[in-house]
């Protein structure tokens, strides 16, 4: 006689139908209990790859609810509206918070980037001595962020004041170019300018003062690097 | 040709902080400037305009994370979503997009709209982390490739074809892709199931027919990456 777990009875015991019997036999074979856990992990994991697989993003249907979609894609979710609650439902939220009357004031607080931002921290590398000794007005820094690296030069802007020179020196500069630079002192954003052509920026007049810089490219995890000081 | 035009960025900017102000305290304002500040921002590229409207609307767009409903499920810093927020309306407005509107309410709607993407955005992923990390899924592009999105398009044929009956696929989108319970299902859809008991049969059956297909059971089997 085959003494196996029955489909049935795996699908009793994943319901959390089973009777007390069954569930012993269970504890008492390790076999049924492998068979048992194959079950549970295959149903586990299809779930997990299946979630929301074919929803629209939150940014499509933020853009769909604004008249924002072209005719084709607009025709795409409105089919998916139709079965689907999730989508829907984000997209009542959306109405009801755009509704919403004006909010309370946010705390007045200016926290460093480092303390929230999820990115990759550039660790510095390099700072070009030899071109201080030399007396040379202005400095380099080169810092890494996951094997891009990043140059900080900085000029003299008068008046306390410096000139920010960055590139991006990225073997595919692509990914990188519109990205946008965030320059902050103190938690208060100072500058905000984006990455050129060549992967390069520059912003200018800033206090020299310890600096946090963000690169947030459209579609990959932004830079920071967290402090460059702009004293030296 | 409006009075905001002709103005200097740096006056734009000014003209802007002072509405702004008028704004907040529910004063009479004027909006052309902010909304010309806006589009050489994001149209003209201008990165002085782009820091104005930062330095102006970093607070506004902080105070909408703190205000918005999802806001406090998902454990995050309001900093993170505002960063979010104004990165994804800098990326969907730039260039010639910002002609689309013709307001500065517009502008602004638009601008909450994406503190409301970037919070339900993180909160999809989230689930979708969660899952993975019980399953000991290796991590994944949160937004699927084109790539991955053929395999489940593949991937979800296969599973209609094993369910014949249109009332069977629709309650397994509703169980495996929208992730809902019985109840939820009973509430949503009452004309076409009247008790939880009646769908947790079908879904047995249902969960069984997959079970047994040798297709998926491969898939699943010893693979860390399903898709």
């Amino acid at each position: 006689m085959d003494n196996h777990l029955t489909d049935d009875q795996i699908s009793s015991i994943l319901d959390g139908d089973a009777d007390p019997e069954l569930l012993e036999r269970v504890a008492r074979s390790p076999e049924d209990a492998a068979r048992l856990e194959q079950a549970r992990n295959m149903e586990r994991k299809l779930r997990t790859s299946l979630y929301r697989w074919d929803c629209p993003t939150s940014q499509q249907l933020r853009d769909y609810h604004m008249g924002f979609t072209d005719q084709d894609e607009t025709h795409k979710i409105n089919q998916h509206l139709t079965v689907c609650v999730l989508c829907k439902k984000e997209l009542a939220e959306l109405e009801a918070f755009l509704d919403q009357g004006k909010p309370a004031p946010a705390p007045q607080r200016q926290r460093r980037f480092a303390d929230w931002l999820k990115a990759v921290i550039s660790q510095s590398v390099a700072f070009d001595t030899a071109a201080a000794m030399r007396g040379e007005q202005g400095t380099s820094q080169v810092f890494d962020a996951n094997g891009i690296p990043v140059v900080v030069d900085t000029r003299p802007a008068g008046d306390d004041q410096v000139e920010v020179i960055g590139q991006v020196a990225a073997d595919d500069v692509d990914p990188w170019v519109g990205a946008l630079v965030e320059l902050r002192q103190q938690g208060a954003i100072m500058k905000v300018t984006t990455v050129d052509e060549i992967g390069g920026f520059s912003c200018a007049p800033l206090p020299a003062d310890k600096t946090e810089l963000c690169i947030t490219p459209q579609s990959q995890i932004p830079i920071l690097i967290s402090e460059i000081d702009l004293t030296l | 040709m409006s009075a905001a035009d002709g103005m200097s960025v740096t006056d734009l900017g000014q003209r802007c902080t002072e509405e702004t102000h008028k704004f907040n305290r529910q004063r009479a304002y004027d909006p052309q400037y902010c909304f010309e500040l806006f589009r050489r921002a994001l149209s003209d590229a201008n990165p002085e305009a782009l820091t104005f409207i930062y330095q102006i609307y970093q607070r506004q767009v902080l105070s909408w994370v703190y205000s918005h409903g999802s806001f406090s499920q998902t454990g995050e810093d309001a900093e993170f979503f505002a960063h979010q927020a104004l990165t994804n309306f800098y990326f969907a407005m730039r260039g010639d997009k910002i002609e689309r509107f013709t307001s500065l309410p517009q502008v602004m709607s638009y601008l909450k709209a994406c503190v409301h993407t970037s919070v339900m955005q993180y909160r999809r992923d989230q689930k979708v982390d969660m899952n993975r990390s019980i399953d000991g899924i290796v991590e994944q592009a949160l937004t699927p490739d084109l790539n991955t999105r053929l395999n489940m398009d593949e991937l979800w044929q296969h599973i209609e074809t094993l369910l014949p009956d249109p009332r069977d696929q629709m309650l397994a989108r509703y169980t495996l892709i929208q992730g809902l319970k019985p109840r939820e299902i009973v509430q949503d859809f009452p004309d076409l199931w009247q008790s939880e008991r009646e769908i947790s049969v079908a879904s047995f059956r249902i969960r069984r027919i997959l079970r047994r297909d040798g297709s998926l059971q491969r898939r699943y089997k010893n693979n860390d990456d399903p898709n």
